[in-house]
């Protein structure tokens, strides 16, 4: 920036202030002066007179004694030379003249006469007198007093001058190198230093200055520095959830700051800067009085950090809860001048918290009031059980918790529990789901299904299993065994009896009729096992899909992150539950749906779809796993319109891709559709482990797994093509076909009649 | 920026020459008052009605103070003409030779002078009513006077002397060889009449060794001698006067002693004619009148301090009382007059090489 002296600067004032001094002692000192040399030659010139009247009267008396006429008249010729003396005459003691010396150009009228007698060493021997000029004394005492004032007038001003140039030097030029530096800066730039050296104050001050200009050069770039930290830390604010709020220690809180993303509420920060809008307006009024009491209560306590959850209306209405975590600010006195904070919207959070007690509170009675045990063993002691448990062993919880798990074992199972235990501990893949026995405490042994998992407990690896008490099964099992057993025999004894006694044919034949009748009965007894059996299942199985719901619901919802963030652990864990129970549930799905089947009470939807959409739907259950293990899916659709039951189609291709992605490891799995005649055949085809040839009859038996490599790996219940093949012909009137390849692959076709007729 | 800075020089330039120039004024001021004022000074002496002329072997200043004395007495202005003794003489007898003669009253030192002047009919007869108050060996009744005498003495430097002749003949002795001052006989009226009585008294030998033996030193001036034995140039002034002893030792007060021989202090009068043709005869015996009046030789006395040999007058304190001087006067005035330049040869002639 140019410098442009000011007419009022310091330096027209020092001038101007000089001038003033200079003035003044040029006046003062004048009059003073004036006066005082007026006074004192005027004293001076009497003096002179009387000094000089006497020292030649004195002088004189020895020249007039000794006649010295010549030195007399030197004497008072001399005299003359004063100024003021205009003329002198002696005389004898007779009045006779002897000398008079006398200025030619004095008027006399203007003199100031002295005569003195001249006294020698006998008397009286002359007399003098002198003539004193009182206009010529005060010539000379003006003349005086002029070169006095004058010589005052050039010392004051040289005076000046130097002092001028003493202050302009020391004083104004340093200080106005001062204001050219400093305003030479501009921000971002204070880069120039006063460039004075001096042992002085001045210099002192500039060196004290330049340091100064250098630390808030650094400074300002730690503060470029730290207010571009401030801006991305802004940017952070505003691009994330968090409000940041300044609040002043007002009445209705004046924000003084409020970040920009304030906009997840409706509103701007201008409106609550603006003052249009109070912070207090917008707190839900059934919490205002408790935030307000809150408030005070932590500033009079001297609490300098504190947190608030409390609901905010929205400027559309909405209400959103809010955490609010403040720290007060106070001035050196003490009291509160602002409050800063931060606020985040926690309504889902509340949301989640308010299902996650109700899911924890249900997650809580599922554990403990499911319909299975569930344990948790860590270093071969039971950490945890549930209340099943606890009814399956008939312990109580303080009585089995903290005991070795193999105390409950049967001792038959021991070994295999604990070699399957120590496996899992270190990490091996063993059979998670096997059959024990568990010693309850009556000594019983209570035959269970155990599958167990690793897990995490307390950090650290434990094993987790849920005990289901086989008891009715086995019994339901054992009694249907007998039950076969007993047909067996019945038909070979019958067999044996129709064999061996042909020609009591008739009897036989009566016999065959009641055995017929014996076997229809059975037959019924049979087929009404075998209903009660589905029903069973059916009933046992609905009854299990309930809570297993909950399970595959519940932990969804903890995945997904709805109460709270898990942590890489937790997650693992529930996937495992969420996938087991997702198993189960497809097992008790296809139990049920086989029973129904079977129990010929299998309900058949027929409506008009694409196929396109049903073959969509199939594809977007699988593409995460395909996508999981980097396999390709191709599909190649015709737009035809089926009318049949969507569901089973769809439960059928579901099927068939689920088996294409299980047992293909690498390659591609493509789904493509042709129609043929009345029928379209939707074929599945993958390049996974294939079947053998002599295995494929089984393919199609419930609760046969082909051995394969991939078995183990895999989960399956063995009933998905069983139901889909039963699904295929008896509710959808079509069949089902496969060709396939050990080690390169399978095509599965199902052929599905594109109109189905209406229910059988 | 460098505008302002040229027109701040300038001002400040300009202000530095105001400055000087209240400084010059005030100079001017001060050398104004300094500056001696020059007018026009007019002297006014004592006012004179008539004049005359006096010829005197006096020194100056005496003659001037005693010419004022009279005139502001008398209101006649005494115009003086001086020179030693016979030098004065010698003009004088060149203006009566010339017919041109000026002098109205005479004073020398030598009184031969005047015994040859009234034998040649050039003093005015006039006899002073003050004649009454004088020794008949001190005038010539109805000729002349005497305004002064003075004796003749010896003198050395007491602050380097100690051991001072006492004689007139110890300054024969060898040690005051080429240590001795004496003055001009060719021009010194005390000189001659020093050699003229003490020739009288002590023989010519006394001068011929004197001069001829102890080496001499002439000097032209008593204030000459008197500063050669302040200076150590001579040890003794063989021919001083007591007066001048008076003047040194009492009035200057330096180191210079009188030696006053018990042979005899020759004694040198300074009479006072009036010359006969004056002009201004009234004046001249005034004056005459005027020197040998009581209050005359007391002023003669004081500014002299030659004897007064009026009888109402004392000798000054610190010289020898005249009563009380060994005087030796010439025993005829005639033979001292007529013999002044036959000694005054004989007088060179035994100083010869060494003057």
């Amino acid at each position: 920036m140019k410098y442009i002296p000011r007419s009022d600067s310091l330096k027209a004032k020092s001038i101007l202030l000089i001038i003033i001094i200079v003035t003044v002692c040029i006046s003062a000192s004048a009059l003073i002066a004036s006066h005082l040399v007026h006074e004192q030659m005027t004293a001076n010139y009497d003096n002179n007179k009387e000094t000089t009247v006497e020292s030649l009267s004195i002088s004189l008396a020895p020249m007039l004694e000794l006649y010295d006429y010549k030195l007399v008249e030197r004497t008072i010729t001399s005299t003359l030379e004063f100024d003021s003396v205009a003329y002198i005459t002696v005389r004898d003691e007779s009045g006779t003249l002897i000398r008079t010396s006398a200025k030619e150009d004095i008027p006399v009228e203007s003199l100031d006469v002295v005569n003195v007698d001249i006294i020698g060493n006998e008397g009286l021997i002359g007399s003098l007198e002198i003539g004193f000029s009182n206009a010529r004394i005060n010539e000379h005492i003006r003349r005086t007093i002029s070169a006095l004032i004058f010589g005052l007038m050039g010392f004051f001003i040289l005076a000046g001058v130097a002092l001028y140039i003493l202050v302009s030097r020391h004083i104004v030029e340093p200080l106005e190198t001062f204001t050219k530096t400093i305003e030479g800066y501009s921000p971002g730039n204070i880069s120039d230093r006063v460039k004075i050296n001096r042992n002085d104050d001045i210099g002192a001050l500039a060196a004290s200055f330049n340091r100064m200009a250098e630390n808030l050069e650094q400074a300002d770039d730690k503060t470029q520095i730290a207010l571009q930290k401030l801006k991305e830390l802004e940017f952070i604010i505003n691009q994330s959830q968090v409000i940041a709020f300044l609040w002043r220690n007002a009445e209705g809180w004046p924000v003084e700051f409020v970040s920009e993303n304030i906009k997840q509420f409706g509103y701007t920060p201008q409106d609550f800067i603006d003052g249009d809008i109070a912070y207090t307006d917008i707190i839900h009024s059934d919490d205002m009085e408790r935030v307000g009491n809150e408030v005070d209560m932590y500033s009079e306590q001297g609490i300098t950090e504190f947190r608030q959850e409390y609901r905010i209306i929205t400027k559309s209405g909405d209400i959103r809860w809010t955490d609010d975590v403040t720290w007060i600010r106070r001035d050196q006195n003490g009291n509160v001048t602002h409050y800063q904070g931060i606020v985040f919207d926690i309504t889902e959070r509340k949301r989640a918290e308010e299902n996650l007690r109700d899911s924890e509170m249900k997650y809580s009675t599922l554990v403990e009031k499911g319909n299975d045990g569930i344990i948790i063993i860590q270093d071969g002691i039971l950490k945890y059980v549930n209340s099943v448990m606890c009814e399956i062993a008939g312990f109580t919880k303080e009585e089995i918790v903290g005991k070795p798990f193999l105390d409950y074992v049967s001792l038959e199972y021991r070994d295999i529990v604990m070699e399957r235990y120590e496996k899992r501990m270190m990490g091996n893949d063993v059979p998670n789901r096997y059959e024990i026995g568990i010693i309850s405490k009556n000594g019983q042994t209570t035959p269970v299904e155990i599958n167990a998992t690793l897990i995490e407990y307390d950090d650290k690896p434990a094993d987790m299993a849920i005990i289901r008490d086989n008891t009715e099964q086995k019994q339901i099992k054992d009694e249907m065994q007998k039950l076969n057993a007993e047909l067996e025999l019945r038909i070979s004894e019958r067999t044996a009896d129709l064999q061996n006694n042909q020609q009591a044919l008739v009897n036989v034949v009566e016999d065959l009729n009641v055995t017929t009748e014996e076997l229809q009965n059975a037959n019924k007894r049979l087929q009404e096992l075998d209903r009660l059996k589905s029903m069973f299942i059916a009933r046992t199985s609905h009854e299990l899909r309930t809570p297993l719901n909950s399970i595959i619901g519940f932990t969804s919802i903890l995945l997904e992150g709805w109460s709270g963030e898990l942590n890489p652990e937790q997650t693992e864990q529930l996937e495992m539950v969420h996938t087991s129970g997702k198993h189960l549930l497809n097992l008790i799905n296809d139990v049920i749906d086989i029973s129904k089947i079977e129990a010929g009470k299998l309900d058949v939807f027929i409506s008009e779809f694409k196929l396109r959409e049903v073959m969509d739907e199939a594809v977007s259950v699988v593409r995460n796993d395909i996508d999981e293990k980097g396999l390709t899916l191709t599909v190649e659709v015709e737009d035809i319109t089926l009318i049949s039951d969507r569901r089973r189609l769809l439960q059928s291709i579901l099927n068939l891709l689920s088996n294409a992605v299980k047992f293909t490891e690498k390659g591609n799995i493509s789904i493509q559709t042709k129609s043929i005649n009345s029928n379209i055949n939707i074929s599945v085809t993958d390049s996974g482990i294939g079947v053998k040839q002599e295995d494929i009859p089984k393919l199609f038996t419930p609760f046969v797994r082909l051995e394969s490599p991939l078995t183990d790996r895999t989960s399956g219940t063995g009933l998905g093509l069983y139901l889909t093949k039963k699904l295929v012909m008896e509710a959808l009137g079509g069949a089902v076909d496969v060709i396939s390849e050990y080690g390169k692959g399978s095509t599965f076709t199902l052929i599905i009649p594109l109109k189905m007729e209406a229910q059988k | 920026m460098k505008i302002i800075g040229k027109q701040k020089s300038i001002l400040m330039f300009l202000v530095i020459i105001i400055s000087a120039m209240f400084f010059v004024l005030s100079y001017s001021y001060i050398a104004g008052n300094n500056k001696p004022h020059e007018p026009e000074i007019t002297i006014t002496t004592t006012p004179t009605n008539a004049t005359m002329t006096w010829y005197t072997s006096m020194p100056l200043i005496h003659a001037e103070r005693i010419a004022n004395a009279f005139s502001t007495d008398t209101g006649i202005d005494v115009k003086i003409v001086r020179n030693s003794t016979f030098i004065i003489r010698e003009h004088l007898m060149s203006d009566i030779e010339n017919g041109e003669s000026k002098a109205d009253v005479l004073t020398i030192a030598d009184v031969g002078t005047y015994i040859e002047l009234k034998s040649k009919g050039h003093l005015m007869e006039y006899a002073s009513p003050h004649y009454e108050y004088y020794s008949d060996e001190y005038k010539d009744q109805n000729y002349w006077g005497t305004v002064a005498a003075f004796g003749i003495c010896m003198a050395y430097d007491d602050s380097r002397i100690s051991d001072p002749p006492q004689q007139w003949t110890d300054l024969l002795d060898e040690r005051w060889n080429g240590r001795i001052g004496l003055e001009d006989i060719n021009t010194a009226g005390s000189q001659y009449g020093q050699y003229y009585i003490l020739r009288e008294r002590l023989g010519v030998q006394f001068w011929e060794t004197l001069l001829s033996s102890q080496e001499p030193k002439i000097y032209y001036r008593t204030e000459e001698l008197a500063n050669a034995l302040l200076d150590g140039e001579i040890d003794v002034a063989g021919e001083f006067s007591i007066h001048t002893v008076y003047s040194y030792r009492i009035k200057k007060g330096t180191s210079i002693h009188g030696i006053y021989p018990e042979e005899g202090i020759p004694m040198v009068l300074n009479p006072i004619a009036i010359m006969n043709g004056t002009k201004h005869p009234n004046e001249a015996k005034m004056f005459m009148d005027f020197l040998l009046s009581k209050d005359g030789q007391e002023l003669v006395q004081r500014l002299s301090y030659k004897y007064s040999v009026h009888d109402d007058v004392l000798s000054l304190e610190g010289e020898p009382p005249f009563s009380k001087l060994n005087a030796l006067n010439p025993e005829n005035e005639t033979d001292y007059r007529d013999k002044r330049s036959e000694y005054i040869l004989e007088f060179n002639h035994f100083m010869g090489e060494n003057k």
